[in-house]
């Protein structure tokens, strides 16, 4: 029996596929695009059915940031790293004023259905927590198995680091929820309303 | 406690609102284990277990934690008492000139009332996790650790919301979370503090992990230029490692979540756009009673508690009470030694509503023994305060059976006359309601005799009766001795006393030891020489497992714990060797209900395949929990017994009725009675469901 093409990528494929059914099941719309204009696509989908005018963008690596920002063209864009040097109090008025914040997971987690956030500085964070939309971006070969794998990686991450500067890590599972109404599920409380997953497949 | 039950009882609204959170919390956990397969919930018990009962041993830990946040830049204060730890909130607070607290959820801080001392100092602290804003406009505490509101309407809540935001939110879900968003929003941008808890404190690197599902958790901790945690000294585990299955555990138990929707690692508090000005990380360690709890052998368990409410859920007596009569700052079940601990055995009363079903143990992610330790309070506050005549009674149940059994039938008679109750009632305190079983009066032992004997070339059992198999209907005894006897057991029934439950119910640990020792000993020879310990009680194979290691420590406990069966599991791969004949028609289901302490044992599953082999279509008829009889709890005469216990059955009664079931089966002699009282329906032990059995294959 002839072996299917790609066999070999078999079990990233499933880590993948189960990550993309945890987070499915968890409220958070994922999706994979394979090239710079289908990532600058997805997001320009994302911003628009939201109606979002202003955007805060996080941590995203330089080689993708061309993709997002094609994507967001249209939109108000802030780049938190922009903020640096203004007055914190001004600061998180921007953020808290935009529509959608996008940025950067370091990992995804397939079992559980969880984006891994570590950012130095909170101003990234709040991109993530503020707005009532939020779009994570991740690289497909980053997803790691189940919790199990990743908390000792986040483990050596924080004690890899110098004490000065330590990483401000976040696992994030859908989007923010309450039960506290008679036990109804709802979401978007305090953060994001909803949240994207956009899983980038290209270099 | 009684007239805050009083009402608890009254209120059928509330409490029926209750109760379906309680099932709905149920479920979710349920839901999530059922979805997930590789969950395995066994293997986070046991580790969890060890890893907690290690960190918690281990008093390095507390300095190695604090040394690394102060590594890292963070300010670190060991607080005694709850007191200190307000004591350097104050000062905090003046130091940065603090106008505003935001708090996130934080059980550690509502132990030492954090919010009401503040507000008395003038400080204004708001709680941003809604549960914990709706409680705290209400000027209420947590009625569930998770939970903290689940006991109000949407219009309650709106009302509260209202007065919190200082608009009008009309009692729609959306409109309330759009106004609590706007509210907290302004004041997470301008509050000057922001506080937390922490679910674990990672002692290699001085990090710790916050486990939230609404977002206000992430926001407390990055705004404020202060964060300041407060996490109990218990909480601190050694390494990263460790974290992964407290968190797995925790968010299963607590809300049915593989994680919660936020997981988060703070390790200092981080510059905000680049500014590390003014930025201050504080980390308060709470002793408060924890140290002395460490110490003692009764108590130190509580503190392998992850604080993620399960008890609660499945705890029956809760379910109907609620926490706020059920709890004092910390509710239900693990509540109950935390409150005596902490907060004083005088706030401990309500111990006295916990019926020793046994069912938070068996749901502890941590397989905290929290039935033992609230036996010891009620033990501590009999001490104290004395002992109610009733429970007296019933802790003399072996005694009065006796009695009972050597004056049948006369006392059936007596028994069965409405005087007699009524004069129990008004003087004992036993309910005129309740029926109670009649007496034989040839006990167990001396039918045995005809059975004769065998040589065992399947092994070699000693049958433990218990009351009901020895004093009430020994013809149950007899039934299993047969079958034993049939698959070719070599059976014994020595001189054994009862299982002892009643005292554990009532606070009599010294006497329950005293039972448990004197069984342990005369079984001592038979474990000794390999035979296996059987019991159509469910109780008492629970005793002689779960709680005689306890009283008892030592070789021969330990081997109870590993010999000691219920029947059916006994005998559940030997059902093929059985002619069972039905009793009973078949053409329609028998009802079936898994008694409490079957569950940690068997899980029920032994005695279906049994009626099954009989030729029953089985219908297990369940909400989850206890049906509120409780061994002699729902014989006891008013709140504190008979109606509470009707309160918690009447769930189950309304669920065996809509099944339509005219025939229930179940192991526990006291669960028929409650089911029977409630249902009005034939229930029967599963061996009384069966004809005369034999075995197909004689042996020789």
């Amino acid at each position: 029996m002839q072996r299917p093409t790609g066999a070999q990528e078999g079990p990233a494929t499933e880590v993948l596929q189960k990550f993309l059914s945890s987070l499915r099941g968890l409220h958070v719309e994922a999706q994979v695009v394979k090239s710079e204009a289908e990532t600058a696509e997805a997001l320009r989908g994302i911003v628009s059915k939201a109606g979002c005018k202003s955007v805060v963008v996080a941590g995203i690596p330089a080689k993708y940031a061309g993709a997002v920002k094609a994507g967001l063209a249209g939109t108000q864009v802030t780049f938190v790293e922009d903020l640096r040097g203004t007055p914190p109090s001004d600061a998180v008025r921007v953020l808290a004023a935009a529509d959608a914040g996008v940025t950067w997971a370091v990992n995804g987690v397939a079992l559980e259905g969880a984006l891994l956030e570590v950012v130095y500085d909170d101003s990234a964070k709040l991109a993530s927590s503020l707005p009532i939309v939020h779009v994570a971006i991740l690289e497909s070969s980053n997803i790691l198995r189940d919790l199990a794998e990743a908390m000792p990686l986040v483990g050596s991450m924080v004690k890899g680091a110098p004490p000065e500067r330590k990483p401000i890590i976040s696992f994030i599972s859908g989007p923010s929820k309450t039960g506290d109404i008679e036990m109804r599920l709802l979401y978007g409380v305090h953060g994001p309303h909803t949240v994207h997953a956009v899983v980038l497949d290209w270099r | 406690m009684l007239s805050k039950l009083r009402r608890s009882l009254d209120d059928r609204e509330s409490s029926e609102k209750f109760w379906s959170s309680m099932t709905k919390a149920r479920a979710n956990r349920a839901n999530l284990l059922a979805k997930e397969p590789q969950l395995d919930m066994h293997a986070i018990k046991e580790s969890n277990r060890a890893l907690k009962l290690a960190a918690v041993a281990n008093t390095g830990l507390v300095e190695e934690f604090a040394e690394n946040v102060r590594k890292n830049g963070g300010k670190v204060f060991l607080a005694k008492t709850g007191e200190e730890a307000m004591g350097y909130v104050e000062e905090l607070s003046r130091r940065v000139g603090t106008k505003l607290i935001v708090k996130a959820k934080s059980l550690t801080s509502d132990e030492i009332e954090f919010t009401h001392v503040l507000d008395k100092a003038g400080i204004r602290s708001v709680e941003t996790d809604l549960g914990e804003l709706i409680i705290q406009t209400a000027g209420e505490t947590p009625v569930h650790l998770v939970m903290p509101a689940a006991h109000k309407s949407v219009k309650e809540i709106s009302q509260l919301v209202s007065k919190a935001v200082g608009r009008d939110v009309p009692p729609e879900d959306q409109a309330i979370l759009t106004a609590v968003r706007g509210y907290l929003r302004e004041l997470f941008l301008t509050a000057d503090i922001g506080v937390s808890g922490a679910n674990i404190g990672v002692a290699e690197t001085g990090s710790i992990v916050i486990e939230t599902n609404e977002g206000n958790g992430r926001l407390v901790t990055s705004l404020p230029k202060v964060h300041l945690v407060i996490i109990g000294m218990e909480k601190i585990v050694p390494r990263w490692e460790d974290a992964t299955y407290l968190v797995k555990g925790h968010s299963a138990s607590a809300t049915g979540q593989n994680m919660t929707v936020y997981v988060s690692v703070i390790t200092q508090h981080g510059p905000l756009v680049g500014s590390s000005e003014g930025r201050e990380y504080h980390v308060i360690i709470l002793d408060n009673g924890r140290s002395r709890m460490r110490d003692d052998p009764w108590f130190s368990d509580a503190l392998n508690c992850i604080r993620c409410g399960a008890c609660m859920n499945v705890c029956p007596t809760y379910g109907i009470a609620g926490g706020h009569t059920f709890g004092y700052i910390y509710p239900g079940p693990i509540g109950i030694p935390w409150t005596a601990e902490v907060h004083g055995l005088d706030k401990a009363t309500f111990a006295h509503l916990c019926v020793s079903c046994g069912l938070c143990q068996e749901i502890c992610p941590v397989d905290i023994n929290i039935p033992m330790m609230i036996a010891k309070v009620k033990e501590e506050d009999v001490q104290e305060n004395g002992q109610l005549v009733v429970n007296d009674f019933f802790m003399a149940s072996e005694t009065l059976a006796k009695l009972a059994s050597a004056t049948a039938p006369v006392s059936n008679w007596l028994l069965r006359r409405g005087a007699t109750r009524a004069l129990m009632q008004s003087v004992v305190g036993v309910d005129k309601r309740r029926t109670l079983p009649a007496f034989s009066r040839k006990r167990l032992r001396s039918r045995l005799a005809p059975l004769g004997a065998r040589s065992g070339e399947a092994g070699k059992v000693v049958f433990f009766p218990d009351v009901y198999a020895d004093y009430n209907d020994p013809e149950l005894g007899v039934r299993a001795v047969k079958i034993l006897i049939a698959l070719g057991y070599k059976v014994e029934v020595p001189k054994l006393r009862w299982s002892g439950m009643p005292y554990i119910s009532y606070g009599g640990i010294s006497k329950a030891t005293a039972v448990a020792k004197e069984n342990l000993q005369s079984l001592k020879p038979y474990l000794e020489q390999g035979y296996a310990v059987v019991s159509t009680e469910p109780t008492a194979v629970y005793m002689l497992r779960e709680v005689y290691p306890t009283l008892a420590p030592g070789e021969v406990a330990e081997r109870s714990r590993e010999m000691s069966f219920p029947f059916f599991g006994f005998v559940q791969g030997r059902l093929a060797d059985l002619e069972l004949r039905p009793a009973f028609p078949t053409a329609e289901a028998i009802g079936f209900h898994i008694p409490c302490h079957e569950r940690s044992v068997s899980g029920g599953k032994p005695a279906i395949d049994f009626l099954a082999a009989a030729g029953y279509k089985v219908q297990v008829v369940e909400n989850g929990t206890c049906c509120g009889m409780a061994g002699t709890f729902g014989m006891k005469h008013g709140d504190l017994g008979y109606n509470l216990s009707m309160e918690v059955g009447d769930h189950l009664f309304r669920l065996l009725k809509e099944s339509g079931r005219k025939l229930v089966a179940t192991e526990s002699s006291v669960c028929s009675m409650q089911i029977s009282d409630g249902v009005g329906v034939k229930v029967v032990h599963p061996l009384r469901a069966v004809e005369e059995v034999s075995s197909r294959r004689q042996s020789p």
